[in-house]
């Protein structure tokens, strides 16, 4: 009782020095928590990093990495995201552009978006391609989701 | 030398002023640092800085001297509350222009993290390593990892005290829960069950569940609300209109009406999943309350005051409440024969309340001090900026 005694007084004399560190340290402290368990934003929410992009003159492709992250391995469908980017000004007022997401050197589909309407036509090539998924239309930017089947 | 108990004065009342200063002497030295983070205030800030200053103080001051925690902590978590709202929303509008949360800052992860939503990412991320939050890990106001080491530090001192002392939307519903006895409205309107106090666990449990099957944060995306008072996604689509009556009622249900009918935090005791999840952190604290068996007479008091349910007759003849107990001090304060008091695990119970008093007080106002204390300042540069020019920012 005694040994618990003593150790329960420092623990709980402990809790003002954590907590002086908790928020004197914090920017420290985040910085190592990401550092130590190497986390970074779900891919399903940011559409995974960029990983080839296209320059048109006026505007820019981006392509990022199909996403079919699950919570353990690979989920049988996902998205890949397409964004276009005016690199000085505004976007054109359509956008036809094949694209290569698998980078296998074959098309998988085709997109015509009509970046004042936000009409958006897809021709599909690969038969991976199912959809258009969500569509964002921000200032000088559209951004796209074309729903996959994943091949494994 | 009788002690306080045996005065019949409370276990925390110091009598002595000059004691009660000398006591609070350190955080009156401790709180100008923390709460400029080092740095001088600027013109527009000196006088908010200053009016902070002197509000934490005397607060903490009457604490000690006083020897009433939940009456005094209840001021500061409600003006808290106020302001982190006033600071939020005026911040949004600031940069935003608008309450909304768009999809362009969704999908570029830039929305504040929130606490609330962290028992709903933990499992996702210890298996996927990502992060199923909109929000940005290290950068801008309220980032994931920095509001993550908050929890930490707040768990490993507080356990579920954060609910008291650290959760920035508690003092909403507590300010609504206190409103009948501050108007005499006579006795609460309505009795919540007791049982009731589980449902935020059946909550946590299936909120936990979906957010794994869906790898999307669903309190935050259907129950949250706090919603109501921060920011929320434009009505775009059906799902979203549902979506918005679901949070605009849960509020005007749960943070108003219920609170003042039944003089309880009703969202922290029938629905918080947070609350639930930080209940186990309970048992990682240095302190609880406990019940002097021998002094308690069983009137229940402290059952009817309880603004969680976490008293009851199960916990007086255990001589603790039970696992939800947020350590407000609301029972400690009220307890007419002063027989319920701040204690140190592992310590005989009974002894030494005083000194495990003023150590709680010090940690839990250290960390509301701390936490809430940039945020009542910015809060007040703002209404000092509309009251002299018309404009919040």
């Amino acid at each position: 009782m005694r040994v618990r005694g003593i150790l329960g007084t420092v623990w709980a004399l402990l809790a003002i020095p954590i907590i002086l560190a908790t928020f004197i340290g914090n920017q420290g402290l985040a910085g190592s928590l990401v550092a130590a368990t190497g986390v970074s934003i779900s891919p399903r929410i940011t559409g995974a990093e960029i990983v080839r992009a296209v320059d048109h003159g006026a505007y820019r492709t981006f392509i990022h990495r199909p996403v079919f992250d699950g919570l353990i391995g690979e989920e049988s469908s996902g998205f890949v995201q397409i964004d276009w980017k005016a690199i000085d000004g505004r976007l054109p007022g359509h956008i036809v552009e094949s694209i290569d997401y698998d980078r296998d050197g074959a098309d998988d589909f085709r997109i015509r978006i009509d970046t004042r309407t936000n009409r958006i036509q897809l021709v599909r090539v690969n038969q991976r391609v199912i959809s258009v998924g969500q569509i964002y239309r921000f200032q000088n930017e559209r951004v796209v989701r074309i729903n996959l089947q994943n091949h494994q | 030398m009788r002690s306080n108990i045996e005065a019949g004065l409370g276990p925390g009342l110091v009598k002595s002023p000059v004691k009660a200063l000398l006591l609070a002497l350190p955080m009156m030295l401790l709180s100008p640092v923390l709460l400029s983070q080092g740095v001088l205030p600027s013109a527009s800030q000196l006088i908010p800085f200053i009016i902070t200053y002197l509000f934490l103080n005397t607060i903490f001051y009457l604490m000690i001297v006083t020897g009433k925690v939940d009456r005094y902590r209840s001021i500061l978590f409600v003006a808290y509350a106020v302001c982190f709202i006033i600071f939020f929303i005026s911040n949004l509008l600031e940069v935003r222009g608008t309450m909304v949360l768009t999809a362009e800052k969704i999908l570029k992860a830039e929305a504040p993290f929130c606490h609330m939503v962290i028992p709903m990412i933990i499992i996702p991320a210890a298996f996927t390593r990502t992060i199923i939050f909109p929000g940005s890990l290290l950068e801008g106001f309220a980032s994931i990892a920095s509001m993550f080491v908050i929890w930490i530090g707040a768990s490993l001192t507080l356990g579920r005290g954060f609910c008291s002392w650290g959760c920035f939307y508690g003092g909403l519903e507590e300010g609504f829960s206190r409103v009948p006895a501050l108007c005499r409205w006579g006795k609460p309107q309505v009795k919540l069950n007791p049982r009731w106090r589980l449902f935020p666990y059946a909550v946590l449990l299936t909120m936990v569940l979906i957010s794994l099957a869906s790898l999307s944060p669903a309190y935050c995306t259907w129950l949250c609300p706090f919603k109501a008072v921060t920011e929320f996604e434009a009505i775009t689509s059906t799902k979203i209109l549902i979506q918005t009556i679901i949070f605009g009622s849960l509020f005007i249900g749960l943070v108003i009406v219920l609170p003042l009918l039944t003089r309880k935090r009703t969202q922290c005791t029938l629905l918080c999943p947070f609350g639930a999840f930080q209940s186990f952190t309970n048992k990682i604290d240095g302190f609880n309350i406990r019940i002097d068996q021998e002094r308690c007479s069983g009137c229940g008091h402290c059952i009817q005051v309880c603004p969680v349910l976490a008293m009851d007759e199960a916990g007086l003849a255990k001589g603790t409440p039970n696992l939800s107990c947020i350590k407000c001090g609301k029972c400690v304060d009220q307890c007419p024969r002063h027989a319920i008091s701040f204690h140190i695990k592992g310590t005989a119970a009974g002894k030494k309340a005083e000194r495990a008093r003023i150590l709680f007080i010090y940690t839990g106002f250290l960390f509301l001090s701390t936490f809430s204390g940039g945020m009542i300042q910015e809060a007040l540069v703002r209404v000092f900026s509309w009251i002299t020019t018309g404009k919040l920012f």
